[in-house]
């Protein structure tokens, strides 16, 4: 874990050989950097080049670091990047106990996985919905164990991916407000995507307008 | 490695395919060395068109396949455009998965004893009503004109289409219908405009497969079928079983104009496609809505309705006749029931069945890995499998079986390995492997493809993703098609019977043995055991995912 | 590379030695514990028509008692048509198979017989002449045993049993039924659809085509000789002509036939015909027993004879299992296999063992034999009449097909 955060050195993504978005940024720890911008305007194409999966027909030129190393050329899997989505996506299969395991690291061995994921839960209040079926949670509860999920994985970079907006309107500040505190304390940095002015402003980061 | 699957099941299904053509196209022209005739020459074509009646067969074969398909599409779809979203739509759909197990010998031995001059039917009516003391004298199966064959086709594709409907359907958005019914069109046509379009990409491909079949099927046109002439398909299996072994090379002869008719079958289906799609376009843009629909809806209902109903009243009658004792017409049940052809029957039908199951459970799971693999790799390289590799993986169900089994099984033969049951196994793959990729494809893709994404951006790796979250999602799909895969290769008779060469009797290789013998009492018993097989494996694919998500809403 | 050579010098050798032309020593039957000995422990594979269960059961039978006595395995292929068992071998010797085919043994008589002895697919050497209990078979009254569709048996097959063409009704239904043609022809048309006879392509069928043969063709000398199309034509004729005049009034107009005994058997049970006709004299018996037809089914011959032959087995020339096949062409000869085949409650097939040739125990396995009241004595059955050549039998399916079977 590097002092450097995330760095975006020159980054040109297009979309069939036409740019989509070009930018230049570096996100200390515990900093949050939004970029505002309306549908198609490639911020979702962003997340997809850090995370390492762009789809077909899109390209991403210039280098991605993260703690000092240039990730650019490493599978999805090895970059250790997070993403929040639009949606919790919890896996269907898994109880909401599972579903944090599963997030896990390999180096925390078995016997300690399951304490781990309760002690994750608790930090959330949701310790004793560790065995519910993650459909029967409510959207608050959703979004959180998603949260909880990808902080598990011990990301060192968090990409939120217009997580709120699909939340009601009563749950959204609650929510945003946690993710962002957890953010700050876990010293993450951190990248929005949004088109929400009230998100950006929550943060009390960098906004870059696209 | 995964790279390779999709050769792997290329060689798998054409190999075979071709390699058996080639034994067939060369005794057809006269190269065949095994019986010391070895000029080139189309003197077998020759004999083969002077045979009398071939013309009849051939056009039999033609017409039989072209209007079976249609009929039962019709029917298809006006069932399913009238009651899509109903009750009744729903009922039908879980009363009809276990007749789609029904395997079509079991289905056609059902329909006959319910049809014929001295079935269920008359029997029902003999002799209050009728008058009838002993059966009439009607020609209903067997007849000359191909009807009664004609029915028994019709009533298993129905169930076919209809399950391969459904499939499609899950996977396109139906809303659009609920709209054209709000602009004032009639439901069924509503649903023609908007809906059938779009599904009928994914059903081309399996329509084309019941053309290919209806035009060429062996089983169901020895029990159903004409006599004299028969279909051009018993015509081929006559001349291949003449004792005058010369007649092999006339037998060639006709398989190789079987595959013809076959092609031109799916020529002509494939044009009237244009020609329907032309004049639909035309009416449905000219503002026809037809909203009184009800005699179509009630067509649509009787033809689907009907047929599960006659194969379930003829699955029972069967049943009847396998512990009946002496039954006399026009008695509707015996005068004295018996068990004894059960129990003395019991380890020969053990035996049969189990090898049965043996072939079915081996060919289905090797098909199941084989397809998951190829769709992960798809998945793998962002690549989706080109149209004419759609047209490979079903060119087993669209070549008439009878055009290159003879051939194949003479190659096997050549190399020794015939007569096994592996290499039953391998010959069943080839003609299951198309249905179960059929069931796969569209459910493997539909996984929300972000559930993936977020499963790597935990550092899973792909083969970990593959066996946690891939294969649990699609259970439930995974068990269908196995399932389905399962039903396919215990209908198989005639791949089993040449390539087995005899040695690798089976359930079904009994079944339709029997039907030469013509006792009745075995008949259904071998008949429901045949239908019982596939059926529970059936229920287990719908019970296993039921069972293993009841705690989990989202999949149960 | 080198690691390749071992297995690849490996396979080649077991994949030419598969195709090797080094014949094994063929069993002598003439030293018969030497071929009990090398039969014991293998496993003959019976290729035999199985669409009748009660001689499915009867095979089963065989096989356990040959297992038990000799050590031998006996599994029985069931063909739906005897052809697929001459195809096969075929198949394997035009592949070059002169070991080890998948056919041990075949059931098997007329023109099925005719054409693997022309091909030479048969094991030579006049083998089932010198089969022990060859020597109780009735070979002296019986020249059905010797020539099977007129061909010189020479010893290439082993009988197993006899058959005789006779019809059998429903007496409770019908009084009298016609004994010879000319009274069949006038029962037919005052009874219109209820008679039919089976598609030749199918032996019963044929046999009936035979039938009327001898009793409607005048040259019946010809019958017994080969034919060319010509003579066929002109001594046929009032074979046809009677056909023509009597399909109208038969079952289902005469447009389709049954398909074979068994179908016939089921056509009189559903009352569909009121008289069928079989090759297997205890066959209505047989019924009877099973509960498929009432008691009060009889049988009759036409009174001018009727036509009778027999059916044998036959090993291929490249069985596998040689001494084996010989030992279950033996037992099926043994008076033991005999009588109980004869049983109708078992088959009813006949015995082809000659009763003067058997021990007093051997003959009372046959006198304790209960014959049913729809089964015909010896003298019931009267006069045997021998098959016709085989081009006959040949030409009568194809002759038929042409007029009636459009293709059938």
């Amino acid at each position: 874990m590097s002092e450097n955060g995330l760095e975006l050195k020159n980054i040109i993504i297009k979309k069939h050989e036409v740019e989509l978005l070009s930018i230049d940024a570096h996100i200390k720890r515990g900093e949050i950097l939004t970029l505002m911008g309306a549908s198609g305007s490639g911020k979702s194409s962003l997340i997809n080049a850090i995370v390492g999966l762009l789809p077909k027909g899109f390209s991403c030129s210039g280098d991605i670091i993260i703690g000092g190393q240039n990730i650019s050329t490493l599978s999805p899997q090895q970059r250790k990047v997070g993403v929040l989505f639009q949606e919790p996506l919890l896996f269907p299969h898994f109880n909401v106990e599972e579903n944090i395991i599963f997030a896990l690291p390999k180096k925390i061995t078995k016997k300690h996985r399951h304490k781990k994921a309760l002690e994750l839960l608790g930090a959330v209040n949701l310790a004793d919905c560790a065995k519910s079926d993650v459909a029967k949670l409510s959207g608050g509860q959703m979004a959180r164990v998603a949260l909880v999920r990808v902080l598990a994985s011990s990301p060192r970079v968090l990409l939120l991916d217009e997580p709120f907006s699909k939340l009601d309107e009563s749950l959204r500040d609650n929510v945003r407000n946690l993710v962002f505190e957890t953010v700050r304390k876990q010293n993450l940095p951190t990248l929005l995507v949004t088109h929400d002015k009230e998100d950006a402003k929550a943060t009390g980061g960098k906004v870059v307008k696209l | 490695m995964l790279r390779l699957i999709p050769f792997l099941i290329f060689l798998i299904l054409i190999g075979p395919i071709f390699a058996g053509l080639m034994h067939m196209f060369g005794p057809a022209f006269s190269h065949a060395p095994m019986l010391g005739i070895d000029k080139i020459s189309l003197n077998a074509f020759f004999d083969f068109f002077n045979m009398p009646g071939i013309f009849i067969s051939i056009w039999l074969s033609f017409w039989i396949g072209l209007v079976t398909t249609l009929i039962s599409l019709l029917l298809v779809i006006l069932f399913v455009a009238g009651f899509f979203g109903t009750r009744i739509y729903d009922v039908f759909s879980s009363v009809m998965r276990p007749v789609v197990a029904v395997p079509h010998a079991a289905a056609a031995f059902a329909l006959a004893f319910l049809i014929m001059p001295s079935g269920f039917f008359i029997r029902l009516v003999s002799p209050e009503l009728s008058g009838f003391s002993r059966p009439p004298d009607w020609l209903v199966t067997n007849d000359p004109m191909g009807f009664a064959l004609l029915f028994g086709l019709v009533i298993k594709e129905i169930i076919f289409i209809l399950l391969v409907v459904m499939v499609a359907l899950a996977q396109v958005e139906k809303r659009y219908f609920k709209v054209a019914q709000t602009l004032g069109y009639g439901k069924i046509w509503g649903w023609l405009v908007t809906v059938f379009p779009k599904i009928y990409k994914q059903i081309r491909l399996p329509i084309l497969a019941v053309i290919a079949y209806s035009t060429s099927v062996v089983d169901v046109a020895l029990i159903l079928g004409p006599n004299s002439p028969p279909t051009l398909a018993i015509k081929i299996i006559r001349l291949m079983n003449d004792a005058d072994l010369s007649m092999r090379l006339v037998g060639a002869a006709a398989a190789v104009v079987q595959l013809m008719v076959t092609l031109l079958a799916l020529l002509t289906w494939l044009i009237g496609e244009k020609i329907v799609a032309h004049f639909g376009k035309k009416l449905a843009l000219s503002g026809f809505r037809l909203q009184k629909d009800f005699v179509l809806k009630l067509v649509g209902i009787s033809g689907v309705g009907g047929a599960i109903f006659l194969i379930f009243l003829g699955l029972g009658f069967l049943a009847i006749w396998s512990v009946a004792g002496y039954w006399a017409f026009p008695d509707i049940l015996p005068q004295n029931f018996s068990f004894n052809n059960w129990i003395k029957q019991s380890p020969q039908l053990i035996d049969v069945a189990f090898r049965a199951i043996n072939i079915a459970f081996f060919a289905s799971f090797i098909s199941v890995i084989l397809v998951l693999f190829m769709l992960e790799n798809e998945y793998r390289r962002q690549i989706r499998l080109p149209k004419f590799g759609a047209v490979i993986l079903y060119m087993p169900l669209m070549l008439p079986q009878v055009s290159f089994l003879f051939g194949l099984s003479i190659l096997l033969l050549w190399f020794g390995i015939d007569g096994t049951i592996s290499s039953v196994i391998f010959v069943h793959i080839i003609f299951v492997l198309p249905y179960v990729y059929l069931l796969l494809v569209d459910g493997f893709h539909g996984i929300d493809i972000r559930l993936l994404k977020v499963a790597k951006t935990f550092g899973k790796s792909n083969w970990r993703i593959f066996f946690s979250i891939r294969l649990p999602l699609l259970l439930r799909v995974i068990l269908m098609g196995f399932a389905l895969g399962f039903a396919i290769s215990i209908a198989q008779y005639l791949p089993t019977l040449l390539i087995g060469a005899g040695r690798v009797p089976t359930i079904t290789t009994e079944a339709v043995a029997l039907a030469s013998g013509g006792n009745r009492r075995l008949i259904g018993i071998y008949a429901l055991v045949q239908s019982l097989i596939p059926f529970i494996i059936f229920a287990l694919a719908a019970i296993i995912p039921a069972l293993v998500w009841r705690n989990k809403e989202a999949l149960k | 590379m080198r690691f390749f050579i071992a297995p690849v010098l490996a396979f080649v050798i077991f994949a030419a030695s598969s195709f090797n032309s080094l014949a094994q020593v063929q069993p002598n039957p003439k030293d018969w514990q030497q071929v009990l000995d090398e039969a014991k422990g293998q496993s003959v594979y019976f290729n035999a028509w199985g669409g009748a269960p009660n001689i499915n059961a009867y095979i089963a039978w065989v096989g356990d008692e040959v297992f038990a006595q000799y050590g031998v395995r006996l599994e029985h292929v069931k063909l739906s048509n005897t052809a697929d068992a001459v195809n096969r071998v075929l198949a394997e010797k035009a592949a070059g198979r002169i070991e080890g085919g998948a056919i041990d043994l075949i059931w098997i008589n007329g023109e099925n017989f005719a054409s693997m002895k022309r091909q030479n697919l048969l094991l030579e050497g006049g083998w089932s002449y010198d089969l022990p209990n060859y020597q109780l078979a009735d070979i002296e009254n019986k020249a059905v045993l010797s020539y099977d569709f007129t061909e010189a048996v020479e010893g290439l097959e082993s009988p197993w049993g006899t058959a005789q063409l006779s019809f059998y009704y429903d007496s409770a239904k019908l009084a009298e039924p016609p004994k010879n043609l000319a009274a069949l022809e006038d029962w037919i048309v005052k009874n219109p659809s209820q008679f039919t006879y089976a598609n030749p392509s199918n032996f019963i069928g044929n046999t009936f085509l035979k039938q009327l043969a001898f009793g409607l063709i005048e040259d019946k000398e010809a019958l017994s000789k080969p034919v060319n199309q010509a003579d066929f034509d002109r001594l046929s004729a009032p074979v046809w002509a009677w056909l023509d005049k009597n399909h109208k009034n038969m079952w289902r107009k005469g447009k389709i036939f049954a398909r074979d005994t068994t179908h016939l058997k089921i056509l009189l049970a559903d009352s569909e015909i009121s008289i069928a006709m079989t090759f297997n004299p205890g066959e209505a018996s047989s019924a009877i027993n099973e509960g498929i037809l009432p008691n009060s089914v009889r049988s009759f011959v036409l009174d001018y004879g009727s036509i009778g032959n027999a059916h044998f087995v036959t090993i291929p020339f490249n069985a596998n299992a040689k001494a084996g096949a010989m030992v279950v062409a033996d037992f099926l000869l043994s008076p033991i296999a005999q009588a109980k085949k004869a049983d109708e409650k078992i088959w009813g097939d006949p015995s082809v063992l000659a009763y003067k040739k058997l021990n007093l125990e051997q003959r009372a396995l046959f006198d304790n034999l209960e014959k049913g009241a729809a089964t015909l004595s010896a003298a019931e059955l009267g006069i045997l009449i021998n098959e016709p050549n085989a081009s006959w039998s040949d030409m009568f399916k194809s002759e038929w097909a042409k007029r009636y079977g459009a293709g059938g």
